[in-house]
């Protein structure tokens, strides 16, 4: 079967298969409804001016059967060697078996395959079910429509987890597949959720993450795109945030051939917080591209956004961060920065800043973009001390970083991303020449003839 | 590194030897064929008014890439550094205590002395050693250990920053080591500390090119030599007593003949 196929009666039989109740196969019928009515988007599209969706090949089979098995070599869950509170992998088109601790297990906390929770957990994923995010895109709509696998993270009301719920998103075979995750934090429940995507095949990865945070709840919700170099992945990643509810959200993409997301957040009841930090590094041709929305719905509605990214290569990024506050949410404060870093003379990045303020009651709004070099001064200094000039990059690089990997204190996350970031910029092929050397050549060649 | 390997130097060319040295920036000419030599041991003064070309000779010296030497040569115990990076300049022991040090957000103070002093070293120096070491040199140059928290040179106040080159200077000990101006903006304390600090260095080891307006450092650090600078030439060369006579009278009779 390919999406661009897609029948209704496969829909259905998608739902009957995975033995979904009467309620999620007609949810999934009306996005395909919803999926008909829409065009694909193309390079004249608003929102795809920067990445051609051509990347995204929709020919391919989607995946079906048995999952691969390839063993996990990248990622933060790896990482952490199983000092987690759950964890579950969704290799291709299958969810495995969850793991819980007792403690989560007793806490009532859920981890584990969509179809089931909706029949065990109706009521709660049929409210946040396709309310996260809806059916307004082409690949929204199919992605409520046909995904599969799905997956359900759940943290009842007051539960309060000290590590993390470990979810590893994993693609092994070439082809095409539709994961789909929903994660609900209950009202004064804490939890940090960690989402790895990894492996790598020629495969088209079209994702939605929807998350959902009760009144009073606190979640970290970090997702890393780790994925090896033949992977296109489009996603939309969305939090809403519940009344006096605190998010804090990082992306972190390294991998993959092309990586489309959209980290977007909804801050729709009064008090809301949302921190959305996000890390890249661009090497070889990788595409990678974060757009959001961060959207002020509400009073008294906080945010912070800081996006950094590194390039080199001929690898091309874009940022575009949209603040929009609504005439009726009034004494916001809200922040966006984003800023990168071209490493080699092929790479390339845009930075696009965006504001949408219809409210006059506003605390404050700030914004802040840059593309820029390594600081030659900076550069001068280090060397100066005997550092030779690439491993002085790669400190300046590090420290870029660390304006956003120091905000975060979860366990194995700075730690993992800097190795990871390290290990990129390490194979990457950094112009360390000195540039003053080929002048100075040019100047003695020169006066000798 | 081959630039490492100096043993075949002779001792007569035991000496900083700056020859001819013409430096542009940005299209212009501020050095014109500038000639000086520091032998190691000895320490001595340059002085000249603003915009003489202090801090383009110091920089050039060092390889900074806005600087560029159109004619002429730096040696270094008789090994030309002109083509070389900054930090091959610093392998061959050269260092610059800049006048205005810059500052390098996320990049933190302990994380940078230990990756320059294991450069210099071409070893792998342990932790428990290093810090050692580097606590030694706090103590010596009378820093708050609390600084060893932060980032290079960020949020340091001026004297703060003219502290920690010369705290650079004693941790990594260079065989020349230039210092721009690294008395001014010190407090009375600051100068003795780091005048101090200075003196313990030199020695028969250590060429130390001091760039400075006031002769109250000399008070402390008496030069062997004193060198007056003035539209990029050294325009007069003496002992001691040629600094009083400049702050007695200034650089104005200077004007008079060059
Ligand atoms: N990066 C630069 N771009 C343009 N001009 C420069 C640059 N650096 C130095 N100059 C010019 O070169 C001349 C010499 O400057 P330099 O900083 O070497 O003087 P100095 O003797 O150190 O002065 P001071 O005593 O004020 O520190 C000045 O006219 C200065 O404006
Ligand atoms: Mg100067």
């Amino acid at each position: 079967m390919k999406v661009t196929e897609l029948t209704e009666r496969d829909v259905v039989a998608l739902s009957e298969q995975r033995g979904e109740p009467d309620w999620l196969r007609d949810r999934r019928q009306e996005a395909f409804k919803a999926y008909c009515d829409l065009e694909w988007p193309t390079r004249r599209t608003e929102e795809w001016r920067y990445t051609d969706p051509k990347r995204f090949d929709l020919d391919r089979p989607v995946l079906h059967g048995d999952a691969g098995d390839a063993p996990i070599t990248r990622g933060i869950v790896r990482a952490l060697g199983g000092d987690v509170a759950g964890s579950v992998r969704m290799t291709d088109n299958t969810v495995g078996q969850p793991q819980l601790t007792v403690e989560a297990a007793a806490a009532g906390v859920i981890i584990g395959d969509l179809a089931t929770a909706a029949v065990t957990h109706e009521a709660v994923v049929r409210e946040h079910l396709g309310a996260v995010v809806g059916t307004s895109t082409k690949f929204d709509a199919l992605s409520l429509a046909a995904h599969t696998p799905g997956l359900f993270v759940y943290v009842p009301p007051e539960a309060v987890l000290d590590r993390p719920l470990a979810v590893t998103v994993q693609v092994t075979r070439p082809g095409l597949v539709l994961p789909r995750i929903l994660v609900v934090v209950d009202r004064f429940a804490e939890a940090a959720i960690y989402i790895d995507h990894v492996g790598d095949a020629e495969a088209t990865v079209i994702e939605t993450v929807e998350v959902a945070l009760g009144a009073h709840a606190k979640a970290s919700i970090v997702s890393t795109q780790d994925w090896g170099d033949h992977i296109d992945h489009v996603g939309a990643h969305r939090v809403v945030v519940g009344q006096s509810a605190e998010v804090a959200h990082l992306e972190a993409t390294l991998g993959g051939r092309t990586v489309y997301l959209r980290p977007d957040c909804g801050l729709d009841e009064p008090g809301g917080r949302a921190s959305l930090y996000g890390v890249y590094v661009g090497s070889g041709e990788q595409q990678i591209e974060h757009r959001s929305l961060i959207h002020h719905n509400a009073s008294k509605t906080t945010s912070e956004s800081m996006y950094k990214g590194a390039l080199q290569g001929r690898s091309r990024a874009t940022w575009f961060g949209n603040i929009r506050i609504e005439p009726h949410a009034k004494a916001t404060s809200s922040d966006e920065t984003n800023r990168n870093l071209i490493l080699t003379d092929g790479a390339h990045a845009d930075s696009i800043p965006f504001l949408e303020i219809q409210c006059s009651d506003v605390v404050q709004c700030g914004h802040h973009s840059s593309v820029g070099q390594v600081d030659e001064l900076q550069l001068f200094y280090l060397t100066s001390r005997g550092i030779p000039r690439a491993e002085a990059v790669r400190m300046l690089v590090f420290g870029f970083f660390a304006e956003v990997t120091d905000r975060i204190d979860l366990p194995g996350v700075t730690e993992t991303l800097l190795a990871e970031i390290e290990h990129e910029i390490r194979s990457g092929v950094l112009s360390t020449t000195d540039p003053r050397r080929t002048r100075r050549t040019a100047v003695v060649a020169e006066r000798g003839g | 590194m081959a630039v490492r390997n100096n043993n075949d130097r002779s001792p007569d060319m035991a000496e900083l030897q700056i020859e001819g040295l013409t430096v542009e920036v940005e299209g212009q000419e501020i050095l014109h064929g500038l000639e000086l030599v520091v032998a190691r041991g000895e320490t001595h003064a340059l002085m000249g008014p603003n915009g003489s070309g202090k801090s383009t000779l110091a920089y050039a010296i060092a390889g900074h890439p806005a600087y560029e030497v159109t004619a002429g040569h730096v040696r270094i115990d008789g090994t030309d550094i002109t083509e070389l990076t900054p930090d091959e300049r610093a392998q061959l022991g050269l260092f610059l205590a800049m006048q205005y040090p810059t500052e390098i957000p996320g990049v933190s103070l302990t994380n940078f002395l230990r990756t320059s002093l294991n450069a210099l070293r071409d070893e792998d120096v342990p932790v428990r050693t290093f810090m050692k070491e580097l606590r030694a040199q706090f103590d010596v140059l009378d820093m708050d250990p609390a600084f060893m928290q932060r980032n290079v040179n960020e949020g340091f106040s001026g004297g703060e920053k003219k502290r920690f080159e010369i705290l650079q200077m004693a941790l990594l000990r260079p065989r020349y080591a230039i210092l721009d101006e690294t008395d001014s903006g010190l407090d009375i304390d600051a100068l003795r500390v780091v005048s101090e600090g200075v003196n313990r260095l030199r020695g028969p080891d250590m060429g130390v090119l001091l760039i400075t307006h006031y002769t109250r450092i000399l008070r402390y650090i008496t030069p062997d030599r004193v060198h007056v600078m003035f539209a990029g030439r050294i325009v007069e060369s003496g002992g001691p007593e040629l600094a009083e006579e400049l702050e007695a009278h200034g650089y104005e009779r200077l004007r008079v003949h060059s």
